[in-house]
């Protein structure tokens, strides 16, 4: 199933879909594993074919389409015209976006910001003398902060802090055990902490104390504890803010991959698990769950 | 056979020195497309082979690694090393997934990286966090590991794999064609276009062709752009057509461009191609010919001689007589 609440326009959008796509307010894009076929769609069912060799990335209003030898990103409009792209000399490793501003890690450590407009308005260099990749990126949903995941030997979580048009470095915290896997990160919307999944760890950053803490969602006793770990390992994957201090993560069992759930998090501390579902959308007081068959609307939201 | 051979081991110690020191060894496949083919000659499985896809398409930029395709859904490593980064294929279509699809880069001494693409990297967690942890410290890969592929992975049809090194001391990403030298290449490139455009002048002078070998050629006098449309074949009968290797443009016998895929120079602006400025757009028109090289023609008559070689040293050639005026 895909789907997005458009919370603005009073709209929920929800069909069911097979292959691979991306959707937002303005429409969706269907694509294809081998990076050749690609459909754009309008919020009217109209489509255009999109000649590229490329994945479609949407995040808080951005269009992106990152090529297929990842090493190269390009911003597209609602026809998949591209507004301005930009080449990297290594392969991009992280992503992530607010409205205003997009952040890209690299593998050789290099942290790019750029604006709406293609401007770079921050950039750290990177080099091989010591692994400094970028395993994960988070900005925030203000664009306040922007959180990365970097090196090997120290392994680092760093955060920057928006500073006039640009960011500064505001602290560092020492990540144990270290890992050389992908992460996906994310900031709750009050901006107090990220969540940060990779592989079968969730960790907890507190961005103001600086400080790291491990998830252990198997401890938990309550209501929902009997449906995590139902034997085996599992994956975690950070979503989105759900507002205030919460944020979706995505369970998936690792032998199993239809075996999903997306739970809530409050300040790392396990709010509501959705057993089944695949993905959400969230807009003030109201979450869409989605699941692989249909959709759950949960009005009244409090984050 | 053995000109082949002393020329791949000449230009390997002449163009990549560094590489020599590195104990790396592509294992022997069933099919190869190499450095500086264009991205995106590969669909629903199958290797488009000698088509062109014409107008601007994103992303239709030369590439950076070796398209490499194995017999079995396995690849050999082709070196020892630590492994430094590891992304896994999204196990549910609603979550993003990179295009290199299960990926590893891979820290080997004299400061070379190689990135390994289209593999089943879950399967690789997996047995690692069987052998060492839960969350493995540190990944070692030895040379001659067998690597999962699984069914297909990011951009990868099944059994397809990238394979890319970069020389962080030289900052640029290497042509690893040298590395394996198991192929036995014997068949030169094919031209298909060669065109010259005056610097500022949108004007194209075609110079392949029937109209080249009967007639001569007149232009103005200026500085000139050569682009060539060209491919090869790595492996003998293979459906998938490469980019060649080297170009030259002689002169009324004098050598004027020299420009090859040997690497990719890192830029600001991307990635440097042939000579040209970063990215690697710059390198080809959007009807995929690569721009090569500029030429100086003054006023008087000219022997133009265009020699397009692939890595094994087999040459094409194209020759035209130019009357500038």
């Amino acid at each position: 199933m895909l789907g997005y609440l458009d919370i603005d326009a009073s709209r929920l959008y929800a069909m069911p879909y097979q292959g691979r796509a991306v959707i937002d307010d303005r429409g969706w894009i269907a694509y294809d594993r081998l990076a050749t076929g690609m459909q754009v769609y309008g919020t009217d069912g109209k489509s255009v074919a999109l000649q590229a060799f490329a994945y479609p990335w949407f995040k808080a209003s951005w269009r992106i389409l990152v090529r297929a030898d990842q090493m190269g990103i390009a911003r597209i409009d609602e026809q998949g015209r591209i507004v301005w792209e930009r080449e990297f000399s290594m392969p991009i490793t992280a992503l992530d976006a607010s409205s205003l501003v997009l952040a890209v890690g690299l593998l050789d450590g290099a942290l790019y910001i750029f604006d709406a407009q293609g401007k770079s308005i921050f950039f750290a260099p990177g080099g091989f003398q010591e692994v400094r990749t970028i395993y994960g990126v988070a900005v925030s949903i203000d664009s306040n902060y922007v959180t990365v995941l970097k090196g090997l030997s120290p392994q680092k979580i760093e955060a920057y802090r928006q500073s006039e048009s640009s960011y500064v470095k505001i602290s560092e915290s020492t990540l144990k055990p270290e890992a050389a896997f992908q992460a996906s990160m994310a900031f709750a919307e009050d901006d107090s902490h990220v969540i940060l999944a990779r592989e079968n760890q969730l960790l907890y950053y507190n961005v103001k104390g600086n400080y790291i803490k491990q998830i252990e969602l198997n401890m938990e006793k309550n209501r929902v504890g009997e449906v995590l770990h139902k034997g085996g390992d599992v994956q975690f994957f950070a979503l989105q803010s759900t507002g205030g201090g919460t944020v979706a993560v995505l369970q998936v069992q690792a032998s199993d991959s239809l075996d999903t759930s997306i739970l809530i998090l409050r300040h790392g501390l396990l709010e509501l698990v959705a057993p089944g579902a695949v993905s959400l959308s969230v807009g003030q007081g109201t979450l869409a769950i989605l699941y692989k068959d249909g959709v759950q609307l949960v009005k009244g939201w409090q984050p | 056979m053995k000109r082949v051979l002393f020329f791949c081991l000449l230009l390997r110690c002449l163009i990549v020195p560094g590489v020599d020191a590195l104990d790396f060894q592509i294992p022997e496949l069933v099919d190869m497309s190499g450095f500086g083919t264009l991205l995106g000659d590969v669909s629903n499985g199958q290797p488009h082979g000698k088509s062109l896809q014409t107008g601007a398409v994103y992303g239709r930029v030369p590439r950076s690694d070796l398209m490499l395709k194995s017999a079995t859904a396995d690849i050999t490593a082709p070196s020892s090393g630590s492994v430094i980064y590891v992304q896994a294929d999204a196990p549910v279509k609603t979550l993003f997934s990179f295009p290199l699809g299960g990926a590893m880069a891979i820290f080997h001494p004299e400061r070379y990286v190689s990135v390994i693409s289209g593999l089943d990297t879950s399967r690789i967690i997996q047995s690692a966090g069987a052998n060492q942890s839960a969350t493995p410290r540190e990944l070692i890969v030895k040379k001659g590991d067998s690597l999962p592929g699984g069914s297909g992975s990011g951009m990868y049809p099944p059994n397809v794999f990238g394979l890319r090194l970069f020389d962080a001391q030289n900052l640029c990403w290497v042509n690893p064609i040298f590395l394996s030298s198991w192929i036995r290449d014997q068949t030169p490139p094919v031209i298909r276009t060669a065109r010259l455009t005056k610097s500022g002048d949108a004007a194209l002078i075609d110079i392949s062709g029937v109209a080249a070998r009967d007639a001569r050629i007149t232009c103005a006098q200026g500085n000139y752009r050569i682009y060539i449309d060209a491919f090869d074949t790595i492996v003998p009968g293979s459906p998938l057509y490469s980019a060649p290797y080297r170009f030259l443009a002689l002169l009324d016998g004098k050598s004027v461009v020299d420009s090859s895929f040997a690497t990719a120079k890192c830029t600001e602006d991307g990635l440097s191609f042939l000579g040209n400025a970063g990215s690697s757009r710059e390198a080809v028109t959007a009807d995929g010919l690569y721009s090569v090289g500029t030429i100086a023609l003054v006023r008087g008559e000219h022997d133009l001689q265009l020699l397009v070689s692939d890595y094994a040293g087999n040459t094409s050639m194209l020759k035209a007589s130019i009357i500038v005026r």
